[in-house]
């Protein structure tokens, strides 16, 4: 069939074929090499016990049927998704509110803009290191405004929800990257919208809930979607700031995968985990859709 | 007598237009204070993080434990600076993360042009439809492929060297070829037809009409590649082994777990790392707010 | 299509250039390594330690000139298996690396070592002879030995003599002689010393049994636990000996709570304290339940204490002492270069030569059996720790180790909090770690 096609082909569009896929050479092997074959090796894999230094051997639904005894999945996956809960959608307001403020016509919006979005920018090793620096309970910047304010001195790295917290704080400074998308987007609301409204009485905030966030809407599920991706892949700053303490509190889902493939060597029990943690993101995108198909509004915006 | 008459009505009219003009006037200078401090202290809070870096890096050692913490330090110590580099081995990081980065660079724009340019440029049956598999691509998460990438970097013995950060971003990314597609797709298709018509070999047609028109793109893919690259932490973290291997990222954490080093020096080596960023930054800012522009929102 | 342009006939070379040459530079490095080096990883990094490996390290190269010994120090802890395991299986691992004797089984069993067994008997079957037995036993996975003991340690009761006094009680009924005092004498004992400020917070503490080294696993092995059952290939959390050894515990929360107890160590020994800082020093704590090398702090920093050293309590009246030991070892990574002369590296520092020179740097005690009888190496309280090693339990090899001894640290810390029974923890225990020794089912001695 495919050959009756190719050769259905003239002989312009048979060389601009040709040429094509030449020129996407680099991303079909790169595909197949680092996409599809990972893929299909992880899945294999999760049902052997693997260490790397041994041929792997069969185990069949072993590593699935321990995952669903092992208390620390689902500790990591509770760590997770308590993160996602408070991330995500705080990630989304405060990027709203950086593009708003970053939309405003002053003479010095540059200089805002420049203040707002660097941090998103810097790495995040970085920004780890400096948030040790600020929580410290005894000279820690965040303790002295915080018993300032009146609450007790505790260390915030000994309670398994303050430290979760501390972690959800700190992915806020990378707002600015969201931030930038939501300015487009506002940028894109047509300002005759506003206009009538304004025409009609409408007070600012009324604006806002009515215009402005549903037009924003899909640039919203855009970003609650990448931002579930983002989640459910928070590592670094549990790794460099509590090693995954208190008590496992800060124990992320792929955080507990990493330890179980480099640090214990259990190749196979790891990649049942990952296997676990992408049927996770998928349902999870599948059910934000189809929640967002109600709310999205495409109307104007194309 | 149509002055007399008219007179007490045209000023109680003029007096009220006044005095709408003075309320709004109030209230556009009050919006514009509100609206300043709100951006002045958005901005405060954002920065905080980093200017905290900076007086710490600056503070001598004893200075660090001053209850309740001081918001420029008392001494200022720049010879932290120097001390970070000499006690950490900072230039071995730094060196690495270099290479490393450029690389990166080199591999991401190369590959990823040379692929946009086969899915915007060349007119191909099936075209579309394998473009909407790149798209579906963009989904897969890291995680699923990082066991397997390691076992096949291990068997190739490319571990412990800089080999699987540098040569995946040779074969294209989802992500890159996405922006620059949008971008190339911009070009007047006649364009790339004449000089087809010349004569003119694709790679040519690439090198001479297209790269030129789409170098603020190549930028921004440049740009992006760079600070992920200097800023990637799992990748260093699973390859690079060798304490002389390591990049920045790595390398002052494990620095910080195998040695006493005090938070001043480490915040100096921390703020040195964060420099390159920076700059890069200042320097090419308007390619930045260009970036969000290239791609279409979904 | 043809390629017709020389610009991508360039590339094209270029490309592969690019590929050709990165195998390359990946083989090139390897073939670099000098024939005769032996390269050792050690995580004994603290002062002390770096001093003992050097001098070790000189004294293997002087008694063999022709081999030379890279030594390269590495963070413990979890990140040093993560280390060695990436650096092993990517062909750049260690010849030789320094190991927890505990863990040996768990890395034999995920094929990371190298089988000593061949080497042994080529160059000296008697070999293990030569060992204390239960160290032996640990390095030993389905039968073959995949290390070499070094060293190891033990743990007794310490106690503070001046502050039995202050709290009236004389400290004389603690001596040695007498044999392990029981549980309830050492309860009597606290619940004298314990001593509340206006505050309602303890200043002065008798015993914790959960502190420093008393560990879940400390009390079972007085209550004589197995911690598992060879034949049916499982662990036994949830035998007698672990449920009164949390029993224990658990009811001497009655005495002393958790937060009672906590409040106590955050203010007379927080977290991040210098050793110099401790309750037993200061005199805020009678006893305590230390190992060997605690006999070094004091030493260092407070070599005027009045104290006293014996054996850990037992449960019942006249019951024969015990201690537990662990301890570290050398073992051989797969992928070791240079076989036969990393063997006799580790035959050096593993064998009487070798640890004489750590006990003498460091105060542990040897594996050695003919070291320990000599007493020059054994100053002052060192003896009675080196007199405890023929009561010594030690903890069965089992692949699994890590993961039990997390859990049963967890399980320890449920009962104190009173949020689960000992029987509840323990329960966990197994559900939560047997899974992971059925994949090395059937165990073999």
């Amino acid at each position: 069939m495919r050959a009756n096609n190719f050769h259905r082909l003239n002989r312009r569009e048979r060389s601009h074929l040709i040429k094509g896929l030449l020129f996407i050479s680099p991303w079909l092997v790169g595909l197949l090499v680092f996409t599809i074959y990972p893929f299909l090796y992880s899945i294999i894999i999760s049902f052997t016990r693997y260490s790397g230094f041994l041929p792997p051997i069969w185990l069949g639904w072993q590593n699935y049927q321990r995952m669903f005894h092992d208390a620390l999945v689902w500790q990591s996956l509770y760590n997770t998704f308590f993160y996602a809960v408070f991330a995500i959608p705080l990630g989304v307001i405060v990027a709203i509110i950086v593009a708003l403020a970053m939309n405003r016509q002053i003479y010095e919006v540059a200089v805002y803009r420049t203040a707002l979005y660097l941090p998103s920018i810097l790495p995040l090793f970085a920004l780890s290191l400096v948030t040790l620096v600020l929580i410290s309970p005894q000279y820690g910047l965040v303790s002295y405004l915080l018993t300032a304010l009146g609450f007790p001195q505790i260390d915030y790295l000994s309670d398994q929800n303050t430290a979760k917290l501390i972690i959800v704080a700190l992915a806020q400074l990378g707002a600015g990257n969201a931030a930038l998308i939501f300015l487009a987007g506002l940028r894109a609301i047509p300002q005759t919208l506003y206009d009538a409204a304004r025409i009609d009485g409408a007070s600012r905030l009324r604006c806002f809930w009515s215009i402005t966030l549903p037009m924003l809407s899909p640039v919203i599920l855009y970003n609650v979607i990448t931002g579930l991706s983002a989640a459910l892949q928070v590592f670094q700053q549990a790794f460099i700031i509590t090693g995954g303490g208190p008590a496992h509190g800060t124990l992320f889902f792929f955080y507990y995968l990493y330890n179980n493939a480099f640090a214990y060597a259990q190749l196979g029990y790891a990649s049942a985990l990952a296997v676990f943690l992408f049927v996770i993101g998928v349902v999870m995108a599948l059910v934000l859709y189809a929640i967002a198909q109600r709310f999205v509004n495409y109307e104007l915006v194309s | 007598m149509k002055g007399t008459i008219d007179a007490p009505v045209s000023t109680i009219k003029q007096k009220a237009v006044k005095r709408r003009h003075v309320i709004a006037i109030i209230h556009k200078l009050a919006g514009q204070i509100i609206t300043r401090l709100f951006l002045i202290t958005m901005s405060l809070l954002f920065l905080v993080p980093l200017y905290w870096m900076l007086i710490t890096a600056l503070k001598s050692t004893p200075e660090l434990t001053i209850f309740p913490p001081t918001f420029w330090p008392l001494h200022v110590q720049w010879s932290n600076f120097i001390q970070a580099y000499t006690y950490i081995s900072f230039g071995t990081y730094f060196v690495n993360s270099v290479i490393i980065t450029a690389l990166v660079v080199i591999g991401t724009v190369l590959s990823n042009l040379v692929v946009a340019y086969g899915f915007a440029c060349i007119r191909w049956p099936g075209r579309d439809q394998i473009f909407y598999l790149l798209i579906a691509t963009l989904f897969i998460p890291l995680p699923i492929a990082i066991i397997p990438l390691f076992d096949l970097f291990a068997s190739l013995h490319w571990v412990n060297t800089f080999l699987p950060l540098v040569v995946p971003p040779f074969f294209a990314s989802a992500f890159y070829v996405f922006l620059l597609r949008q971008f190339l797709l911009q070009t007047p298709y006649e364009l790339i037809e004449a000089a087809r018509i010349d004569g003119a070999s694709e790679l040519q047609i690439l090198w001479r009409v297209i790269v030129p028109i789409a170098r603020p793109a190549i930028a921004v893919v440049a740009i992006f590649a760079a600070i992920g690259a200097w800023n990637d932490f799992t990748g260093p973290l699973i390859y690079l082994q060798d304490d002389s291997l390591r990049t920045l990222a790595v390398g002052l954490i494990f620095f910080r777990s195998t040695h006493d080093i005090q938070f001043n020096l480490l915040m100096a080596a921390s703020l040195m790392s964060v420099l390159p960023v920076i700059i890069l930054f200042l320097v090419f800012q308007r390619f930045f707010v260009r970036a969000v522009t290239l791609g279409s929102i979904r | 299509m043809r390629v017709r342009s020389s610009t991508a006939r360039l590339l094209l070379v270029v490309f592969l250039l690019l590929f050709i040459a990165a195998p390359l530079t990946a083989c090139r490095l390897g073939q670099l390594r000098n024939p005769h080096e032996v390269v050792y990883w050690t995580t004994d990094t603290s002062d002390i330690g770096v001093r003992a490996e050097q001098a070790v390290v000189r004294a293997f190269e002087q008694a063999n000139p022709d081999v030379h010994v890279r030594l390269v120090f590495i963070p413990g802890g979890t990140g040093n298996d993560t280390m060695l395991l990436t650096a092993v299986r990517g062909g750049t691992g260690p010849d030789v690396s320094r190991m927890d004797r505990f863990e040996i089984s768990q890395m034999a069993a995920i094929g990371l070592l190298e089988d000593l067994k061949p080497l042994i008997e080529k160059h000296e079957p008697h070999l293990p002879d030569h060992y204390l037995p239960f160290a032996w036993q640990e390095t030993l996975y389905k039968g073959d030995p995949y290390a070499l003991p070094t060293n190891t340690d033990g743990r007794a009761l310490l106690y503070n003599k001046d502050v039995l006094r202050a709290a009236g009680v004389d400290p004389a009924v603690l001596d040695p002689v007498h044999g392990p005092p029981t549980f309830e004498m050492i309860k009597r004992i606290t619940l004298k010393v314990n001593h509340l400020n206006t505050r309602g917070s303890f200043d002065r503490v008798g015993f914790i049994p959960w502190y420093d080294q008393g560990f879940p696993t400390t009390w079972a092995m007085a209550y004589g636990a197995r911690f598992y059952n060879l034949a049916a290939c499982e662990i036994t959390p949830t035998e007698p000996a672990m449920l009164h050894s949390l029993q224990f515990t658990y009811d001497w929360t009655s005495i002393m709570s958790w937060n009672q107890v906590s409040t106590f160590l955050e203010t007379f020994q927080p977290d991040n304290a210098p050793p110099s800082q401790n309750a037993f020093f200061s005199g805020q704590m009678a006893m305590v339940a230390a190992g060997n090398w605690f006999l070094q702090n004091i030493q260092e920093y407070a070599p005027d204490l009045h104290y006293g050293v014996t054996y850990l309590p037992v449960p019942y009246a006249s019951q024969a002492p015990y201690t537990w030991s662990g301890g570290f070892s050398l073992v051989a990574p797969k992928g070791a270069h240079n076989i036969e002369d990393t063997y006799r590296f580790m035959r050096f520092v593993a064998g009487p030569e070798g640890q004489r020179i750590f006990t003498r740097e460091t105060s542990n005690l040897p594996t050695w059996n003919e070291l320990l009888s000599d007493r020059s190496l054994f100053p002052g309280n060192n003896a009675f720790f080196a007199h405890l090693l023929k009561f010594s339990r030690s903890r069965p090899p089992l692949p699994v180790w890590s993961a039990l001894w997390d859990e049963l640290g967890t399980a320890q810390e449920r009962v104190i909090l009173h949020e689960a029974s000992p029987n509840q923890a323990l329960q966990a225990v197994y559900q939560q770690v047997q899974p992971q020794l059925q994949q090395y089912c059937p165990l073999v001695p």
